[in-house]
This record gives structure tokens, C-alpha cells and sequence, in this order.
């Protein structure tokens, strides 16, 4: 029996994270770039107001590189002149900056800080869309949208979350997930020699990275101070509604001592998804193989998406064909992304190797031990294998040449092998040299498939929109036949 | 399962067993279904790193309650953030999503080397090391020898690492 040590499922990630711990310094987890960086994506950072769910209080916003942001605040944003201020001038921005895109056949890109700050930008998207599209709030509401729409679609090149991205090409110490902090992120890159020396130091840095704001909530510290902020403000704004009182004037004071707290926080959100960015681009990595077709395929979206905005079909019920050609799309999406990833990147394929996670079954790898006719056999000693007779694969050094599983053989062998797999050519026979005995080999259960969505949704199209077997829109069959439960109790008091 | 089997030995045990390990051995039948179908298989699972785990948590368990009372002095209030960062600390990543003193809880955790710092997959597959530095020694020393969970724990880490690198670097 094989007494080889096998890495186990998972173990890749930890033994990142264990180095990045040992160095507290971030180490590469990817070989290649699984995002595009548009040169002239906005970075966005949202605060809101505590309590007031899809409101914006402050929001800072520029472009990629762009030191100074354009910073805006609503000194309260519940008060509907002060939130529209804000709305419009964003909104403005943002529709200018989408219209541009659309112009030159681009896509737009939003890069935000974590998770929350993405999904706020869906609630307030979803907030503002009771306004009609032509106003400027109900535009922005629209704007807003497609990039919600488009951010649960893997592969999705729209809305970039930067600590997720940070989390996908590197290995740190820090909880990945949806709560992942950019700020501590990033201390794992950018600690001075002074701190990454001292373990007791490096945390401390760490716990006060965390506190600062990265999501949509302010800064709790601060919040005591916001709180009476806004209070004078309003107080203020009561005092310049009578008509005794001085107007604007009075209300620039106040206004301005709600800037001064909110302002700096935004902006020091915005700097850190700049170094991001910066760190992304500068890691040097080749973009993965397959980023062309889901850039096309984001201008696509955008390009549906503008088209009907701009024809009134925009509606904000979705109609069940929509929902289930979204589903199929995003399903495809998935299946897509995953293939690509374990085809070009090589720690992505190391995962699938060991697991089979990233993708449903794992990739077969070792050495050819012979060939016949159209027949490879291939001996392997991975010690989890999850493939089965009859399953489809592609050689991963040229997906043209299609596999099928014929019978996998245990073995117990004293080379350390532990399966034999016999597999049949069944395409690409001709056109690819086939590997000779002795030969290493990889060959993975899946390939991108980038036309599969839209032929199943254009196969989805031409489904009738009631089918014959679909029950009666008014009642469900045999309802009148169900008789309410008998009630047992008079049984039991009996 | 782990559970079960722990429960079971403790069983025999009391009955007078002298070897309850071989009498219950860490293994399961498990009914599982065939993938894609309805129709049930019995399959039998080795269960030897769950039952490994829980036997560790239980074997703590006494250790955690008798720290608790020493680390509460009599009269001690749990508004005294002393007394709180005397208490042995319960660190999870979740922590963080609900917890105002996850961020303590995960410097004590730091400070003590504790697997969890690298994630709840990390606390898992470091279990056999019990600490994150001394996960470090087995991967970086091979002459760091422990008992046999340790030493299979240093063979993995080092064939994980082995591949990483001959993915990252071709």
C-alpha cells in the first residue's frame, strides 16, 4: 500500500497562511490574474448613515490612480434636500462616466472596499428605483443596478470587491470571507521592517487596522461625535428655516463640522482600495486565459443592459423567463470560471488536484504506462479520486484532445500508485500529438465553454411560455381534495 | 459519530474492558446515497481524526472549567475588562461578526499560537499540532519528531508545501 505523504484537501491554503504568519508578510497564492483592471474603473467608498440602511451619508470616488478623490457629503441624509444634493452630483458623475464607456463599446468597473460596501450599493440602487429613470435619482437608482445585477455572475468583471480580490491572490493570517477588513489586508503587505519583526507589535497594528472603517459604517469611536454633529446641524437647519434667520449662511458651520468628521474617514477608505489596486497591478501577473471572453462578455451586459435603459424596458419586476435565463447564465458563469482557473492557474489546478473542490470532480494526474489504439492508461497516485467510468476529460496541455473514462482499476502497487485509469480518445485524435508512455500528464474534467449560455438561453427562448404540463395559473391541481388534519386532541382527552 | 464512539469505549470501559480502542475502533457505517440518485449505500468510514478530535476538546474541558475558577477571584464582575481578559478566550473567526471582544479574544488567541489564527480550516488540519508555532517547527525542521499524529500532520504540511511550490514557481 502507498505510505507516501498525501497533502489533504485545504492543506494548500494553510500552509499559505502558516508562511504568512511565520513572515507576517502576505505570500502569492496565484500565478496569474483572475480580475481585469480597467485603466479608467472608479473606486467608490460609501459611508452610511447608522441606522438609516441604504443611506449615504459621505462618498468618495475617483479613478484608478487618482490621488484626491471627489469627497460628498449629505449632512443628514434623511432630510430629502441633502440626500438629493448628493444623489444628483453622483449620480452625474457616474452617468457621465457609464456613458463614456458606452461610447468607446467598454464596460464600466466599480472597485469597492469589502462585501458590505458592494451590497450597499445594491440597497440603495434599490431604494432610489420607486424614481422614475428620467430623474436623476431614479438614473443613478438604474446605474446602480446593473452593477448589483451583475455582481453574484462569477467572473464578473463590474463590481470588484478589493479585499477579495487581495484574499484570492494571496494568503494571509486574516479571516477571508465576507468579512474580510482591506485595511488589515493590506497591513500584511505594507507593515514597516519595525513592526513585521515584533509578533506582540504586528497584532497591535492588526486590532487597529481593524477598527478603522472599511465597510459602510462609520468609525464607532467616532460615532459620539458624528452623533452630535448632525444634531447641531439640524438644529441649525430649523433655526435657518424662520424667516428671521440668515439662510445658507448659518448652516455652512455645522455642515461643515459634519465633512470634517466624515470626509477624512472616505477618503482614507478610498486611498486603501488605491493601494489595492496598486498591489494588484504591480504583482506583475499574466492575465488568467479566458479574461478576453469575460471582458467581452461584460460589455455585453453593459451593452444589453444600456440598450434597455435607454428603450424604457428597464423593469424592476423580472418576468419568470428572465429570472430562469438568469439562472442559466449564471450557472454557466460558474461552470466557466471554474474550468478556466484550473486550466491556468497552476495553484488553482493544485487544489482540484488535491481536493476536487473547485470543480466537481479532481484532476487526474501522473504518468502514462501505456497506449493502444485510441486507449491511454493512465497510473496515478493521488489518494482522493473523485472520477468515475464514463466521465469526460481534456488533457490540460491541449484541451483539444477529449477523454472518456473506461474503468478505473484500484491498485496497491509498491510505486506508490494507487488507481490505474484506462481512458478512451473519443476527439482531438488527429489534430494533437498524443502524450507517449512515460509521458506526465494532467487532465481536467472541464474546459470554458463561453457559448454555452447564450445557447441555452436561446434554446430557453423558444419555450413556449405556458407548456402544456404547467398547472392552472388560478389553483393548484387537487386542492379541493385535501380534507384539513383531523384533530386528534378530543382522542387524547377522551 | 466521534461522539458515539467515544461513549461506546467509555462503555466497555466501565464494564471492565482493558482494551476499549480495539473493541470500538474509530470506524462508521455510514448510509450515504449514490451521487445523482435516491438509492442508499452502506459504506464503512474511518473516523480516526474526528474521534481524535473530540477525545482532545474532552481531555481540555476539565482544564478550561479549573482556569475559569482560578481566573475569578471571589466578588470578580464581569464588567471589569481584567477579569474578562483573564478568562480563557474562546476565539473563532465568526467572532468577528458579532462579538465586541473577538478582537481580545483573538490577541490571547495569537499570542498562544492557537490554530484558529489561520482560519477554521487551519484549526482543523493543525489539530494533531495543537499550536500554530509548533505546526511551523514540523514543517520547517525535519528532524522535529512528535507522536504519530504529529509526525503524518509534518509529512502533509510538507507535501502541501512541496506542491505550492512547484506551482508557483513552474
Amino acid at each position: 500500500m502507498d505510505s507516501a505523504p498525501h497533502a489533504l484537501p485545504g492543506d494548500l491554503d494553510v500552509v499559505g497562511a502558516l508562511r504568512a504568519l511565520q513572515r507576517r508578510c502576505a505570500q502569492p497564492m496565484a500565478t496569474c490574474l483572475h480580475v481585469t483592471v480597467q485603466p479608467h474603473a472608479l473606486v467608490v467608498c460609501p459611508l452610511a448613515l447608522a441606522g438609516a440602511h441604504g443611506s449615504v451619508h459621505v462618498v468618495a470616488y475617483g479613478s484608478i490612480g487618482q490621488v484626491e478623490p471627489h469627497v460628498l457629503v449629505a449632512p443628514d441624509p434623511r432630510h430629502p434636500a441633502d440626500r438629493e444634493a448628493l444623489l444628483i452630483r453622483f449620480g452625474a458623475d457616474l452617468a457621465t462616466y457609464m456613458d463614456r464607456c458606452r461610447a468607446a463599446g467598454d464596460y464600466p468597473q466599480l472597485w469597492v472596499t469589502g462585501m458590505p460596501t458592494a451590497r450597499h450599493l445594491g440597497l440603495v440602487a434599490e431604494r432610489l428605483r420607486v424614481h422614475n429613470a428620467t430623474t436623476p435619482p431614479g438614473l443613478l437608482a438604474r446605474h446602480l443596478a446593473h452593477f448589483a445585477a451583475r455582481f453574484p455572475v462569477a467572473g464578473q468583471q463590474a463590481l470588484h470587491v478589493a479585499s477579495h480580490v487581495i484574499a484570492d491572490h494571496w494568503a494571509t493570517a486574516e479571516p477571508g470571507g465576507p468579512g474580510a477588513h482591506l485595511e488589515a489586508l493590506l497591513l500584511w503587505f505594507d507593515a514597516p521592517a519595525a513592526v513585521a519583526g515584533d509578533g506582540a507589535l504586528f497584532e497591535g497594528a492588526l486590532a487597529e487596522a481593524r477598527n478603522r472603517p472599511m465597510g459602510v459604517r462609520t468609525d464607532p469611536l467616532r460615532d459620539t461625535a458624528l452623533h452630535r454633529a448632525v444634531v447641531a446641524y439640524n438644529r441649525a437647519r430649523r433655526s435657518a428655516d424662520q424667516p428671521s434667520q440668515g439662510g445658507r449662511v448659518e448652516l455652512d458651520a455645522p455642515a461643515r463640522a459634519v465633512w470634517d468628521i466624515l470626509a477624512p474617514a472616505a477618503r482614507h477608505a478610498y486611498d486603501r482600495v488605491q493601494r489595492a489596486v496598486a498591489l494588484i497591478i504591480g504583482a506583475g501577473l499574466a492575465p488568467l486565459r479566458g479574461l478576453d471572453e469575460l471582458d467581452a462578455a461584460e460589455a455585453d451586459a453593459f451593452a444589453y443592459a444600456m440598450d434597455a435603459l435607454s428603450a424604457g424596458r428597464w423593469s424592476g419586476r423580472p418576468s419568470t423567463r428572465s429570472m430562469a435565463r438568469s439562472y442559466l447564465m449564471r450557472q454557466a458563469a460558474q461552470e466557466n470560471v471554474d474550468a478556466a482557473l484550473v486550466l491556468g492557474d497552476r495553484v488553482a489546478r493544485a487544489r482540484a488536484r488535491l481536493a476536487g473542490t473547485v470543480v466537481a470532480r479532481t484532476v487526474v494526474a501522473e504518468r502514462i504506462v501505456g497506449t493502444r489504439d485510441g486507449v491511454l492508461v493512465v497510473r496515478t497516485a493521488q489518494p482522493i479520486l473523485r472520477v468515475r467510468s464514463g466521465d469526460q476529460m481534456y488533457w490540460a496541455d491541449d484541451t483539444r484532445l477529449r477523454l472518456r473514462i473506461e474503468d478505473i482499476r484500484p491498485e496497491d502497487v509498491a510505486d506508490g500508485a494507487t488507481a490505474v485509469v484506462i481512458l478512451s480518445i473519443t476527439r482531438g485524435r488527429r489534430s494533437v500529438a498524443c502524450p507517449s508512455p512515460g509521458a506526465a500528464i494532467e487532465l481536467v474534467p472541464a474546459i470554458p465553454d463561453w457559448g454555452r449560455a447564450l445557447r441555452e438561453t436561446a434554446r430557453l427562448s423558444a419555450r413556449p411560455d405556458a407548456p402544456p404540463w404547467a398547472p392552472a395559473r388560478d389553483r393548484l391541481p387537487g386542492v379541493d381534495a385535501w380534507a384539513p388534519a383531523r384533530d386528534r386532541l378530543p382522542g387524547v382527552d377522551a | 459519530v466521534a461522539v458515539g464512539v467515544l461513549a461506546l469505549r467509555a462503555t466497555v470501559a466501565s464494564l471492565g474492558a482493558t482494551d476499549p480502542e480495539r473493541l470500538v475502533p474509530a470506524r462508521a457505517e455510514v448510509v450515504l446515497r449514490w451521487r445523482g440518485t435516491g438509492r442508499p449505500s452502506l459504506r464503512v468510514i474511518e473516523q480516526v481524526d474526528e474521534v481524535s478530535i473530540i477525545a482532545r476538546h474532552i481531555a481540555r474541558a476539565p482544564a478550561l472549567l479549573a482556569a475559569v475558577e482560578v481566573a475569578l477571584p471571589l466578588g470578580a464582575t464581569l464588567d471589569d475588562p481584567d477579569v474578562v481578559m483573564a478568562l480563557p478566550y474562546r476565539y473563532d473567526a465568526d467572532c468577528r461578526e458579532a462579538c465586541p471582544l473577538a478582537e481580545a479574544c483573538r490577541r490571547q488567541a495569537a499570542a498562544a499560537g492557537d490554530p484558529i489564527i489561520v482560519g477554521a480550516t487551519g484549526r482543523r488540519a493543525l489539530a494533531a499540532a495543537e499550536s500554530s508555532t509548533r505546526a511551523l517547527a514540523l514543517l520547517d525542521d525535519a528532524d522535529t519528531h512528535g507522536n504519530a499524529d504529529e509526525d503524518e500532520l509534518a509529512a502533509r504540511l510538507r507535501a502541501a508545501e512541496r506542491m505550492l511550490g512547484e506551482a508557483l514557481h513552474g
